[in-house]
């Protein structure tokens, strides 16, 4: 069944000409942004340390927060990258309404057990390894590295010194490298495509969801 | 090295895993959409029409109108018909007795419109509205990205 024109243009359409579209109101041209970085996106979340579900709707209220205030959007950087920075303040916001033990001081609570990772971790699965890190040290290496933020903005979206952050990344970053089988070489993993969609033999989440 | 280590692991984070229920993901986002639009487009409708309704209100005067209610439009009919035979008179009757629901109804709506033109009204239907928009400022601030 042939697809429609309406259909097809949208997705052979850049971010900058979708988001032109969705703010005059356009839900198709939404629907195909929606489409194009809601993976990365929850999957942000996840790194963050978000359950399934609690990652599912903070993805859900962002999209639809994003659409109301996409006049705002500056094309200063990255579409998903505008996304990424407005699920990552209201996940914080959530862990500090709910009071969570994130920022505490209290390092025994994020004690990691001791038995080394089965060795299928030591390949390149960043999800696997990430769990190994402290709740904070999470935070701040996923706001670091997939967010992209600075040490400083991360500083100033957690609320935590600058000092600490700067520790907290160098600590957890130690920790994925130990982690993960990385290679000398510059042979890089091949990042997704910015539509998001990612081969085959990427790892899904749905086994956790299960 | 260390560089290069660096960069590893931030093409990492930029690999994002395929989501079977991807699609039903963006359903549920666009079908919030629509629905949030709906909602805030009927609320500025409801309160388009309530506003209207309260502005008309304010303007309505009923001549001779009292809030105790009484006999200005009923029993002209029975008056009229009394001396007619049965049959008539029971027609009139019944029509008489439809009119006094009328206009006990009306009575009714009479007795709203007044009560609304009353300074009572006016500064609780304000401080209503004023509650609303500070609760609405307030959830805007919230959801402010």
């Amino acid at each position: 069944m042939p697809q429609s024109p309406g259909h097809n243009s949208a997705q052979d359409q850049s971010d900058i000409d979708l988001i032109g579209r969705a703010v005059t109101g356009s839900h198709t041209a939404f629907g195909e942004l929606v489409r194009r970085h809601s993976g990365a996106l929850r999957t942000h979340l996840r790194r963050m340390g978000a359950q399934s579900s609690d990652a599912d709707d903070i993805a859900q209220e962002t999209f639809m927060a994003a659409f109301e205030r996409l006049s705002e959007f500056r094309f200063e950087g990255p579409f998903i990258a505008w996304l990424k920075m407005i699920a990552s303040r209201r996940y914080l916001k959530k862990l500090k309404a709910a009071q969570k033990y994130l920022f505490t001081d209290d390092a025994t609570l994020f004690e990691t057990p001791d038995e080394a990772p089965p060795p299928d971790m030591r390949l390149h699965d960043l999800d696997s390894a990430l769990l190994q890190l402290k709740p904070i040290e999470r935070v701040c290496v996923t706001l670091n590295f997939s967010a992209g933020l600075s040490h400083v903005d991360v500083a100033a979206e957690t609320g935590l010194p600058l000092g600490t952050v700067k520790s907290h990344i160098k600590r957890g970053l130690d920790q994925l490298k130990s982690a993960l089988t990385v290679p000398n070489s510059s042979s890089h993993p091949i990042a997704s495509s910015q539509n998001g969609a990612a081969g085959s033999a990427t790892p899904t989440f749905m086994d956790e969801r299960r | 090295m260390t560089d290069d280590k660096d960069h590893y692991i931030r093409a990492l984070f930029d690999i994002s895993p395929a989501y079977d229920d991807a699609p039903v993901f963006q359903q549920k986002v666009m079908m919030g959409l629509t629905l949030k639009s709906w909602l805030r487009q009927g609320l500025v409708v409801i309160s388009g029409l309530i506003g209207g309704l309260y502005a008309l209100t304010q303007f309505v005067r009923m001549p001779e109108w009292s809030l105790k209610g009484g006999g200005l439009y009923t029993g002209s009919l029975q008056m009229a018909t009394r001396r007619t035979d049965a049959t008539v008179e029971a027609g009139v009757e019944f029509i008489d007795i439809m009119a006094r629901g009328l206009a006990d109804s009306l009575f009714a709506v009479g007795g709203y419109v007044q009560w609304m033109q009353t300074p009572q009204f006016f500064w609780v239907s304000f401080a209503l509205c004023s509650c609303i928009l500070v609760l609405y400022l307030l959830n805007d601030a919230q959801e402010r990205i």
